[in-house]
């Protein structure tokens, strides 16, 4: 953040500026429920599980800087193992459930790890691909389990085993919410330990914490882990939220939305993502009402004019903003 | 210069979110009654495109022949694209409900996105209606999910018995996407020619993405009539590549139509003969279906965007007549669009539509005309024509078919 | 056996289809290190155009060239302004070119339609022909003869010619071909251009077959990744071996086991980048 004079801001703003971003969205979502229409609540609920989806992204490929083309491979077995929990196998309880369905992202992103590992750049990148189709593919042709083709339906509000809830849209936003604070909290304290800051040497420059003594591959195959559970615990959200699951939930698009707001929220800035999210969804929104059959175009044209011209992304300038301001705030009153 | 621009768009971002908050809900027209909003969930884009610019001619055309409003409350149309996807379907269908307070919901196309509105239709008690065939268990749900088309076992059913009885087929070997309504549709026909007495003796599944028959064209075994039932695109490849690997069995969709006016031009003789069933159909030759077709000319004429010289009737149908069936209720209770009311009043009486009589039985699956409709070379031009009517029968399969035929 | 020979043939046309398209990806992805995702849309683009000449009365050849005409100078549009700039960007490739398929899908939608359309074969090709106990379209077999003459071709200019020594040269050591005071950025956008036009010429002759309609961009485009990583990237002889494997694997695959026929094909490509990245016949690219 250049221009921050550190010697006249005291300590305490210090701190503080760092958190503001958090706080500002924090803040910002907490409120609008109260004051927005109860359609467009639904669809910052969408944006909440969006978002901590695209964070896990962000978390391998942002931090580690391994682009992953099949990520979404996590979220939909993780929707998936919802909805058939669910609707199958009659399980109640949000707290198994969600139990399972990290436990069963967690090896499913340990063996898959494995295989992708094995290379590098463009393999790595056909690899994933690869192995998100073999999950979408798997999805659809095991039809007893998962519907196949039509996505099993049914899913109703979760039960967190406390009695008197009567669930409505705002309360299950509220929970998405808190859930939403919890990830993004326990990925912001990996990220900022020695652990995360390693995973950001890779990034820069592999060979030379291959040289430093850090085992790369353990470092990004523990990485590759995490993302895939947190994108497995959006998937289970997302279930709740559709009150259901189709194969479109681990395909290509899913995987490729998430890399659309990763990289337009920004891959350096923590809660990039959430930004990324907010304006994909609401761009579509705004699109849907005035041109609906061209939102694909725009979609595309977005990604065109993320790659050419929004270096950085938008997450990153907003900082370079708020250094400005934080200093010009600190130059006037020292 | 750029920095300033980017971030000059990241705080509009940031003040699109606080306005988009802070403007109110669209709110009503200051008319002096409330209009009659029909949420129509269509697909503009994905895989169900096809079907788009005639669907909404249809609705319009429906609102003006009940005289574009009821009771003094003027009909409003408000369509939204589902992108053929279940979670966008039921995305879509939020928002009509909560912003545009939709009195009805129509569609989507597709059962599965049909199913997934009805998980969230069911529990708040909004009325919803099928423009197509959908599940038993999305009708089961609740008074007010109801299919005029009915179900798909109802519409294969009666191909499986027009094999039997005119085509004069004894045997059928059959071929299907491996998705579930193929799976029905299907299973409907096989029923049907199964409780006649007929024998199925092979049964094909190619996934759903396939593009190329070759093998399962090559696999298939000869048998007196081949009973298929695809999605538009495959069925448009499948009966492309089945001449062309010299078979010549008789072809019976056994479902309900699948290829539009513009892919059986495009198919020519390779699509002669084939037959298929449907609640209705342009090429229904009876007074009130010309009447229809005169109203619609005279309404739309060449209003064809993509279509070229062939107004793809069949795919505009389906939903005027299940429109029209809601609006009459609604008249019939003088503007009241209750749903709860509307759903009593769909359950219990006859509606007119061109294609005859349609009521619903208690599930919600409608009771009226199936026709079986066969591809023909009419003076070059290749359309469907009647080839026989089930009057007035219940459009899901009769129970005593249910399973007749061997599970493959 | 005649089930063999006919599935075999089955395969064999699906390959020929496969290498022409697979052609213009595999010389892009090893000369010019550049992941075109965009591929799969040129070669609906040529099947969308081609679609157009044979409806205003144009005859079949004609269509499938003036398909391949109108993809190759769009690849070309692509490559200069795009694609240039991104060399040895991953990332930023595999976005762009995912936004123009979106881009290019939707354009298609908006002018053809939705609907899955047909370009009938030349009449004097479109019949069956008895083969043991089986029949088989003729017009399969002239894909088939198509192919053979295309890798002939190309392999003789690629093999045979200066432009394809450039190359060649250009593969192995970029810096010291340049030094050497070849006109590579030249030879680059000539190279390109014909794999697009090779792409947009496979999706006319495969209309008769599968038709063409705007979402089929991606599919193909999976296949043709398996077939270049599976051949290896940069070589015409191993694309053609990559095309064969896949498209035999994937005939026999549906005919013995039609649900997970797309599953083994992943399952392959999986094992070949394990086993060896560069593929049968390929050159090894980044390092990394």
């Amino acid at each position: 953040m250049g221009g921050l004079n550190l010697r006249s801001v005291p300590r305490l703003q210090l701190v503080l500026s760092k958190f503001v971003p958090f706080i500002v969205i924090g803040v910002i979502f907490i409120v609008l429920p109260f004051i927005a229409p109860p359609y467009l609540q639904s669809m910052l609920t969408k944006v909440l599980i969006y978002a901590l989806f695209a964070m896990s992204l962000n978390l391998i490929w942002g931090y580690t800087g391994l682009m992953s083309l099949g990520h979404a491979a996590y979220f939909g077995v993780g929707s998936y193992i919802t909805s058939i929990l669910i609707i199958r196998y009659g399980m109640d309880s949000f707290w198994l459930i969600i139990l399972c369905a990290i436990v069963a992202t967690a090896i499913l992103a340990s063996i898959f790890g494995i295989i992708a590992l094995r290379v590098s750049g463009l393999y790595f990148l056909l690899v994933t691909l690869a192995l998100g189709q073999l999950i979408y593919f798997f999805s659809l042709a095991w039809r007893q389990m998962t519907g196949g083709n039509s996505g099993i339906f049914g899913v109703p509000y979760p039960d967190l085993g406390i009695t008197g809830i009567s669930w409505n849209a705002t309360y299950f936003y509220f929970m998405v919410l808190v859930i939403l604070g919890i990830c993004s909290y326990v990925m912001y304290r990996i990220l900022q330990s020695p652990f995360g800051q390693a995973l950001v040497g890779i990034r820069e420059n592999k060979r030379r914490m291959r040289a430093l003594g850090y085992n790369t591959w353990l470092y990004s195959y523990i990485a590759f882990i995490i993302a895939g559970v947190f994108a497995g615990i959006a998937g289970v959200l997302f279930s709740y939220f559709l009150k259901g699951t189709t194969i479109a939930q681990s395909g290509l698009t899913t995987s490729t939305i998430a890399l659309l707001i990763v990289i337009i929220g920004s891959t350096r800035v923590f809660w990039g993502p959430i930004v990324g999210t907010i304006i994909v969804v609401l761009l579509e929104y705004f699109v849907s009402i005035y041109l609906p059959a061209r939102w694909p175009m725009i979609l595309g044209a977005i990604f065109i004019i993320s790659v050419m011209f929004l270096r950085g992304g938008i997450g990153v300038n907003l900082l370079r903003l708020w250094g400005r301001v934080s200093y010009w705030y600190g130059s006037v009153k020292g | 210069m750029k920095k300033k621009l980017i971030t000059l768009l990241g705080i509009i971002c940031l003040v699109l979110i606080l306005v988009a908050c802070a403007a109110p809900a669209p709110s009503p027209a200051p008319a002096p009654a409330k209009p009659i909003v029909l949420g129509y969930l269509a697909c503009f884009t994905g895989s169900s495109a096809a079907t788009n610019p005639w669907q909404l001619n249809a609705i319009e055309l429906a609102i003006a022949d009940i005289g574009g409003q009821i009771n003094g409350r003027p009909i409003k149309l408000v369509s939204e694209d589902t992108a053929s996807d279940e979670a966008t379907s039921v995305d879509k269908a939020r928002k009509m409900v909560e912003v545009d307070k939709a009195d009805v919901l129509f569609g989507p196309l597709p059962a599965s996105g049909a199913a997934a509105v009805s998980a969230y239709t069911t529990p708040l008690g909004i009325l919803h209606m099928g423009i197509c065939e959908w599940m038993l268990t999305s009708l089961k749900l609740a008074k007010t999910e109801l299919a005029p088309d009915g179900t798909h076992k109802g519409t294969g059913y009666y191909v499986g018995l027009y094999a039997y009885d005119v085509l004069g087929a004894r045997t059928a070997t059959v071929i299907h996407d491996d998705i579930s309504f193929a799976e029905d549709f299907t299973q409907g026909a096989m029923d049907g020619f199964a409780s006649r007495g007929g024998t199925i003796i092979q049964r094909q599944r190619p996934p759903i993405f396939e593009q190329d028959y070759a093998s399962y064209l090559t696999a298939i075994k000869k048998a007196d009539v081949v009973i298929y039932w695809f999605v538009p695109p495959n069925a448009f490849r499948f009966n492309q590549q089945f001449q062309q690997y010299g078979l010549t069995m008789p072809r019976a969709q056994g479902g309900c139509t699948s290829m539009g006016d513009q892919m059986q031009q495009d198919l020519g003789e390779k699509a002669v003969g084939i037959v298929s069933a449907a609640s209705c159909d342009a090429g229904v030759d009876t007074p009130e279906v010309k009447a229809f077709i005169d109203r619609w000319t005279e309404m739309f004429g060449d209003k064809s965007p993509e279509k070229g010289n062939y107004p793809e009737y069949n795919e505009g149908l389906t939903q005027y007549n299940t429109v029209y069936i809601y609006l009459q209720a609604v008249k019939a209770l003088n503007g009241d669009t209750t749903p709860d009311k509307v759903a009593d009043v769909l359950l219990s009486q006859k509606f007119d539509t061109p294609w005859g009589k349609v009521s619903f039985d208690s599930n919600g699956v409608g009771v009226g005309n199936k026709y079986v409709m066969k591809i023909t070379n009419v003076n070059g031009k290749y359309i469907r024509t009647a080839a026989k009517v089930y009057e007035q029968i219940s459009r899901d399969e009769p129970a005593e078919a249910k399973d007749k035929a061997p599970k493959m | 056996m005649d089930l063999l020979i006919i599935n075999l043939l089955n395969g064999v046309c699906f390959s020929t289809i496969l290498f022409l398209f697979a052609m213009g990806l595999s010389i892009t992805l090893g000369i010019m290190g550049i992941l075109n995702l965009a591929h799969g849309a040129l070669f609906m683009l040529g099947a969308f155009i081609g679609l157009t000449v044979s409806s205003s009365g144009g005859n079949f050849w004609l269509a499938a060239i003036a398909g391949g005409v109108v993809a190759g100078i769009i690849g070309l549009v692509i490559e200069l302004v795009f694609l240039r700039r991104l060399y040895k960007q991953l990332d930023d490739q595999v976005l762009l070119t995912l936004g123009l398929v979106y881009i290019i899908e939707n354009i298609a939608l908006w002018f053809y339609g939705g609907s899955v359309r047909v370009v009938q074969p030349p009449a004097f090709l479109d019949f069956p022909i008895a083969i043991g106990g089986f029949t088989f379209p003729v017009y399969r077999l002239m894909i088939i003869a198509i192919g053979v003459i295309a890798f002939i071709v190309l392999w003789w200019l690629i093999d045979k010619t200066r432009v394809g020594a450039i190359v060649r040269a250009g593969m192995d050591d970029k810096e010291m071909t340049i030094g050497l005071g070849v006109n590579y950025g030249l030879t680059c956008s000539i190279v390109f251009t014909v794999g697009a036009f090779a792409g947009g010429f496979a999706g006319l002759i495969a209309t008769p077959v599968i038709g063409v309609v705007f979402n089929m961009s991606m599919s193909i485009l999976l296949y043709a990744l398996i077939v270049v990583v599976v051949g290896g990237p940069g070589s015409v002889v191993g694309t053609l071996v990559g095309s064969l494997v896949i498209g035999i694997t994937d005939a026999f695959g549906k005919a013995y086991f039609p649900s997970f026929a797309m599953f083994t094909m992943y399952v392959v490509l999986i094992a070949m980048l394990l086993a060896k990245p560069s593929g049968i016949l390929g050159r090894k690219i980044w390092e990394d």
